[in-house]
């Protein structure tokens, strides 16, 4: 089990990339797949095809506000995590983690006169988890810590969306403008979303005085199995507490999004770049169930003599406490919203070989959003191999080396990309794991003229 | 080109490689782990309540007849309650009433009655019962009883005898019977006969004129058979009695007759035990309140009433001879009753004295006495009629202590709670106690919880060290409490301590009370009221060691 790990951490470890943030992608424009960061980049190919099972698989694990080191130094002589410690070694007011994977079944791409059209099927996972660094705090201190103050952890958030999505993209050339959209359908696997999260804890300064606890928001799960044993009073049953295979297909939680690009060039040399992706929604109805905590506001001061004389009302005012803390649960439908990116990029060709470019980028999820800074350059080694290299500043992470390439040989075009390649000298400093890797089949070189203007 | 990619390639794949064993010991460090460890103090309010001296007198008591009440000012009382009641029973016996009498024919009657060949004869007769003294007997309405009959007649002639009792009645139709004797050659049979008199009213008074005195009429015909002669010797005999073993009322006038002595005692459960020192209440009473069935005057005299110290010693309580005795209200109604109160407290006795010699135990003798002057007027008793005692040791706390000390006791679990707890994962270093406490009782108070083992009959630990002193609230010259104390006390228990806690299983309370000088050496009486509170806030710090296995 040991090795395995191992293994798996080995092979994932180089290929850092902030989940959802993509560094190296939008330099390697040779690839199919750079259309996902900007819809408008024009293919170097009139066709190109998925190959099927291998087309593309995308796996971007992020971790914020901790890393292998901050575990490390947190273990005691006798290698015990030394919780404490831990939470002194925290960054932030987070732990962030966040894992996404994107795997693309298969896509066709070709042009016909002046357009480019696609056709992409790709199955998604994003799950993004943030956990309050006062849970640690807590663990760590307990709650005499906070006397006087409020413990508050509502900054914990989750959201785990598993999705298919099927994609039509359009793209061509205006002149000095590419313009491109893709619309997709999205047909919903199975969510897990926070809503309105609050959780606070106002210790008094003494242990003598009222303690309070507030506690409110809203869980909304699809598909996934009711996780209480009843639901509006009514007993759960087994099947609704299990998972079915047929939410994998089934078409009762669609929703819908399009990616948006263009770019301008603005001479012969350099060309702006912009884009919205993942700019959608997915309404969900089959099989939701919603926990929710209306802003309970557990207060005890303590018990008083006839709770301390009666046994039976100890216990009914301990439960009516408890019972504050109970989630309603209910079935009604939601909406989630995707967590959308934006891409703004410049590059700059100094010849048909070197490119120079910068990218700014978002990520919008959880109410915030993540930026990242990119200086990239691409080389054409040969018209078959193209090579990137970039550096990033990934939120409050400026160590972020990296590195990708596409090799074509004969139709089949390899591609992989890495955005963290420091991880290998500095394995337990590393926050972004990322790999993108696939072949495409690829036919019809395009020789673009150089345009002067 | 191919050159080129392979040759990147393999870069690639060498940097892989050289940094392997930096991978693999930063997966070693992971996999290493444990567990995980924490030391977090938690802290969290227990209790916030207030309570009173009645509360903790009621909590401590152990007894249903010891309770607690507050006047109309809310001033407290502790009251001792106990109860007796004279057994239900007939306390008069009606002696049977019985007579024998013959009817004849007189002689000069004969020869019309061969003429006629009839005869009739009417016989009224008083029967005087015969009582004891000046007692009389007016009405009773029979419970349980018989009227007997033995009627013969040895006339050779047909012979009707008809009784009428006009004191005998029942729904108000007086009680008739009639006896038929058919002579056919031989002399008939003599007639026996029992009535059941149970619901029968029988009046001994004449229609109010009189009492002890039963009366009757007697009707005898006697119709002619001409094959027969009448001699002188033929008579009709008639037997009767009334045998009445239990009466449902009685009427009358029974004299002078001890009803009962009732003894009780009160247990004083809370001075029994618990006390040690020395109590001064100023104003106990005893009250007896007598519920009073009997139709008839009724007098309590208290013979006797005594304390008993711990050490045996008995202590008389003297009451006023003039006020020892005391006459019961009556009624004259079915099922009806009339309650007198007696109170006996410091005015007509010395029961204040008495009862600050912290006594164990009150015992005290009662004589109830029927129709003690002995001069007849009306008296009814009933088959349930009785007297009931209630007896109420009234302490209203005005008091001052001197050393007083409450205790209770109860399972103590701590060791059985945290049983469940692995002592290796959970390691409870140090805890704190800290209570807020504001006395509004006007009396010192000193807490302690001791924790005791007992498999082995030992004391295993205190929680509090040294125990709690919270002195009393300020009063005025009056005893009024006019501010609260207010303490704060922070009691850490430190692991011995702890462990030494985990081993008992029963906790014992004690609070240890004293009034407070007013000045040096003078003790003043203080009134506890329902409003004068100890409002107790306790909350806890816990500090652990959390180790995953």
């Amino acid at each position: 089990m040991k090795n395995i790990f191992k293994t798996l951490v080995l092979v994932a470890l180089p290929f850092g990339l902030l989940a959802q943030i993509e560094t190296t992608q939008p330099a390697l424009t040779a690839t199919h797949q750079a259309t996902y960061i900007n819809p408008a980049i024009l293919p170097a190919y009139s066709t190109s095809i998925g190959t099927p099972v291998m087309s593309g698989f995308g796996l971007n694990i992020g971790l914020n506000g901790l890393n292998v080191r901050s575990v490390i130094t947190s273990l005691d002589t006798n290698r015990y995590l030394n919780i404490p410690q831990l939470y002194n070694n925290l960054k932030g007011d987070n732990i962030e983690i966040d894992v996404a994977v994107n795997y693309e079944i298969f896509h066709v791409r070709f042009k016909s006169k002046n357009w480019y059209y696609g056709i992409n099927f790709n199955t998604r996972n994003i799950t993004n988890l943030r956990l309050s660094n006062e849970l640690v705090g807590l663990l760590a201190n307990g709650n005499d810590f906070y006397a006087g103050n409020t413990w508050d952890a509502s900054s914990t958030a989750m959201t785990n969306i598993a999705f298919n999505e099927l994609g039509f993209s359009m793209a061509r050339n205006f002149n000095r403008f590419n313009v491109g959209g893709r619309a997709k359908l999205y047909q919903g696997i199975g969510v897990a979303q926070t809503k309105d999260f609050t959780l606070k804890l106002n210790q008094p300064k003494k242990p003598t005085e009222e303690i309070s606890l507030n506690a409110g928001g809203v869980i909304n799960t699809a598909s996934i199995g009711v996780l209480t044993d009843s639901v509006n009073g009514r007993a759960s049953t087994s099947d609704e507490k299990s998972i079915d295979p047929k939410n994998f297909y089934s078409m009762g939680n669609l929703g819908a999004g399009i990616d948006l690009g263009l770019t301008y060039d603005v001479n012969n040399r350099l060309t702006f770049g912009a884009s919205i992706i993942d700019f959608g929604f997915i309404n969900w109805t089959n099989n939701v169930t919603n926990y929710s905590i209306n802003n309970a506001d557990v207060r005890t001061n303590g018990l008083n003599k006839e709770q301390i004389d009666n046994g039976q009302k100890r216990d009914d005012y301990l439960d009516s406490l408890f019972n504050l803390l109970k989630p309603q649960v209910s079935e009604n439908s939601f909406t989630t919203f995707m967590p959308w990116r934006f891409y703004i990029t410049a590059n700059y060709k100094f010849n048909r070989r070197n490119t120079i470019g910068a990218v700014i980028q978002g990520r919008y999820l959880l109410g915030s959003i993540l930026p990242a800074y990119t200086l990239s350059y691409a080389r054409k080694i040969k018209d078959e191999f193209h090579l990137t290299a970039n550096y990033s500043i990934i939120g409050n992470s400026y160590t972020n080396i990296g590195l990708g390439w596409s090799l074509k040989m004969g139709p089949v075009q390899w591609y992989l990309m890495q955005d963290n390649v420091l991880a290998y000298f500095i394995p337990d400093q590393f926050q972004f794991m990322s790999l993108r890797l696939g072949f495409n089949l690829v036919f019809g070189e395009i020789r673009r003229p150089l345009k002067v203007y | 080109m191919k050159k080129l990619a392979l040759g990147i390639i393999s870069a690639f794949a060498l940097l892989n490689a050289s940094c392997i064993k930096e991978f693999e010991d930063t997966i070693d460090e992971l996999s290493s782990i444990k567990g995980v460890t924490s030391n977090p103090t938690l802290a969290a309010p227990l209790i916030n309540g207030s309570i009173n001296l009645r509360d903790l007198l009621n909590d401590l008591s152990e007894d249903d007849d010891v309770f607690t009440t507050t006047d109309s000012e809310g001033k407290i009382s502790l009251k001792f309650f106990s109860r007796d009641s004279v057994e239900e029973k007939q306390y008069i016996t009606l002696p049977n009433i019985n007579s024998s009498i013959d009817a004849i024919m007189p002689p000069n009657e004969i020869p019309n009655f061969v003429t006629t060949g009839k005869f009739s004869q009417n016989i009224s007769k008083d029967l005087n019962i015969v009582l004891s003294g000046n007692q009389r007997v007016e009405r009773v309405v029979v419970k349980q009883g018989s009227f007997n009959f033995n009627i013969g007649s040895n006339f050779k002639h047909n012979t009707t005898v008809k009784i009428s009792y006009p004191g005998i009645t029942k729904n108000g139709i007086p009680f008739i019977d009639s006896f038929v004797f058919i002579y056919n050659g031989s002399t008939p049979a003599n007639i026996t006969r029992s009535v059941d008199l149970s619901g029968y009213e029988i009046d001994f008074t004449k229609n109010g004129s009189t009492y002890n005195v039963f009366s009757y009429e007697i009707g005898v015909d006697i119709t002619r058979n001409p094959s027969n002669n009448v001699s002188l010797t033929d008579k009709v005999s008639i037997v009767q009695g009334i045998n009445v073993t239990q009466y449902k009322r009685i009427e009358g006038y029974f004299g002078k007759f001890d009803i009962a002595e009732l003894t009780q005692s009160d247990e004083l459960g809370l001075f029994d035990k618990k006390l040690e020192g020395n109590v001064f209440v100023e104003n106990p009473s005893l009250s007896l309140k007598l519920t009073n069935s009997f139709g008839l005057p009724v007098t309590a005299r208290v013979l006797e009433i005594y304390v008993v110290s711990g050490s045996g010693v008995k202590t008389p309580v003297i009451i006023n001879a003039f006020k020892d005795t005391f006459a019961l209200e009556y009624t004259s109604s079915i099922d009806q009753s009339k309650v007198t109160e007696y109170i006996i407290d410091k005015s007509n006795s010395n029961i204040d004295v008495v009862l600050n010699t912290a006594p164990q135990t009150i015992y005290y003798k009662v004589l109830f006495t029927a129709n003690i002057v002995d001069i007849p007027n009306p008296n009814v008793l009933y088959d349930n009629t009785t007297v009931k005692q209630e007896s109420t040791l009234d302490l209203p706390v005005d008091i001052k202590i001197l050393n007083y000390a409450i205790e209770s006791d109860g399972d103590f679990e701590l060791g059985e709670t945290l049983g469940d707890i692995d002592s290796n994962v959970v390691t409870i270093n140090w805890a704190e106690v800290v209570s807020e406490i504001a006395n509004g009782l006007p009396l010192n108070a000193s807490v302690q919880v001791y924790i005791e083992d007992t498999v082995t009959n030992t004391l295993v630990d205190s929680i509090f060290k040294p125990a709690y002193l919270i002195l009393a609230a300020n009063v005025n010259a009056e005893g009024e409490v006019i501010q609260p104390t207010k303490v704060n006390i922070t009691n850490t228990i430190n692991k011995a301590q702890y462990d030494n806690l985990k081993r008992g299983n029963k906790f014992r309370l004690q609070v240890r009370l004293t009034t407070p000088e007013s000045s040096p050496g003078n003790l003043p009486y203080v009134g506890i009221y329902d409003y004068h509170k100890l409002n107790v806030k306790i909350g806890a710090r816990t500090n652990i060691t959390y180790r995953s296995k």
